[in-house]
């Protein structure tokens, strides 16, 4: 008997029958609600020519290329950045000197534990940088924490026997961590890495809040231009499969790496995690 | 066992111990970006810059005492399930 069937008996005809009526119940009921959207879209005069004008005019199209063009510089810097950070903090948090490691472990928890918006605006406010610099530095403070942790989890996380050997073989610690332990944490830790850098991809557009011409701000300014009466939900019909198809682009990029990598005879000893899509429903952390 | 007995003896159970941390990180993250809408113009923690601002006080020091609020609510989350973590979690 499996795991998977040791908790419920297999259904039997009259069970199957029953699971059957409840899947075109529910099939049911979630046509109805698509079919209310629709009727609700349709009824508030989203589908009419003067709302989606908009989108056939050059300009507004080179708006919006823009501001994604801004959206996809603003995460370029950020993850670079926050990756050279995470790998400088975990290398702090993994010293043999402990004042090092003290004020890395402080540095990583303290801004973890900060809503990342709270530091964009303190950059922002308080120290009246520029949008994109604050937009960067705020993104990378916060995903550079957290990357540090998925470093150092993925370094602790390789088998204690592989430090030992290499050890025993006479190597010194950073030669153990460079030639041993990163090379092998990497490709466990590939799936988290790059769930963070979905992360820090959403999180660009809280740009938009501190008036950084990103992708949201230019859909914005769409949306809110009376010309075009109102056209907010056809900016939203836009503007979220392109976030969505960034995000899935990303996995879809984590998961060739992963399986380039399965496949190259130089990891074959190691288990190489599938990696999951990061979740794609606007998630900040 | 019924479906009934076997999800509320056996399954749920095992499943509350091995959901405390996930759960726990959820909440913390909730808890955050409840700063967002601060920058929507509701007066919560986050948004409570602007009016200290306008009345003159230190705008440095104002987000010190803002990250110091965040701090304790985030760590006292953590803590909670720390404590919980270390009182049902599954052993490891």
């Amino acid at each position: 008997m499996t795991t998977a069937n040791a908790l419920y008996d297999v259904p039997g005809p009259k069970t199957r029958k029953r699971h059957r009526l409840y899947g075109i119940a529910s099939t049911v009921v979630i046509l109805g609600l698509l079919a209310w959207i629709l009727y609700l879209l349709f009824d508030t005069d989203q589908f009419t020519y003067t709302k989606w004008m908009p989108f056939e005019y050059k300009g507004i199209q080179e708006l919006l290329l823009r501001g994604l063009g801004n959206t996809l510089k603003a995460f370029g810097l950020a993850a670079v950045l926050s990756l050279a950070l995470g790998t400088l903090l975990a290398v702090g948090r993994l010293s043999d000197h402990r004042p090092v490691r003290w004020l890395s472990t402080l540095v990583v928890e303290f801004f973890r534990a900060m809503p990342v918006l709270v530091m964009i605006f303190f950059i922002f406010v308080a120290l009246k940088v520029q949008p994109l610099p604050a937009l960067v530095a705020g993104l990378t403070l916060y995903n550079g924490s957290v990357l540090a942790e998925v470093f150092r989890s993925g370094v602790n996380s390789v088998e204690r026997g592989q430090r030992e050997a290499a050890f025993a073989l006479g190597m010194r610690k950073t030669q153990v961590m460079s030639y041993v332990l990163v090379p092998q944490a990497v490709r466990a830790m590939l799936p988290a890495i790059i769930s963070q850098l979905v992360v820090a991809l959403k999180d660009t557009s809280l740009g938009y809040l501190i008036t950084y011409e990103e992708f949201l701000h230019a859909g914005k300014l769409i949306a809110s231009n009376l010309d075009y009466d109102l056209p907010f939900i056809p900016v939203v019909m836009v503007i979220s499969p392109i976030y969505i198809g960034m995000c899935m682009l990303l996995s879809w990029f984590a998961g060739w790496v992963s399986r380039r990598e399965q496949r190259s005879p130089k990891t074959e000893a190691v288990d190489v995690a599938p990696a999951e899509p990061g979740t794609l429903l606007p998630r900040v952390q | 066992m019924s479906f009934g007995q076997s999800l509320g003896l056996v399954v749920l159970p095992q499943a509350f111990r091995s959901v405390i941390p996930p759960v726990g990180s959820t909440l913390i993250a909730l808890a955050k970006n409840s700063a967002i809408a601060g920058a929507f113009s509701v007066t919560e923690l986050l948004g409570t810059y602007r009016t200290l601002s306008e009345l003159g006080y230190n705008i440095v020091w104002t987000f010190v005492w803002i990250a110091l609020g965040y701090l304790i609510i985030t760590l006292a989350i953590s803590a909670l399930f720390n404590a919980m973590e270390r009182k049902w979690g599954v052993a490891r």
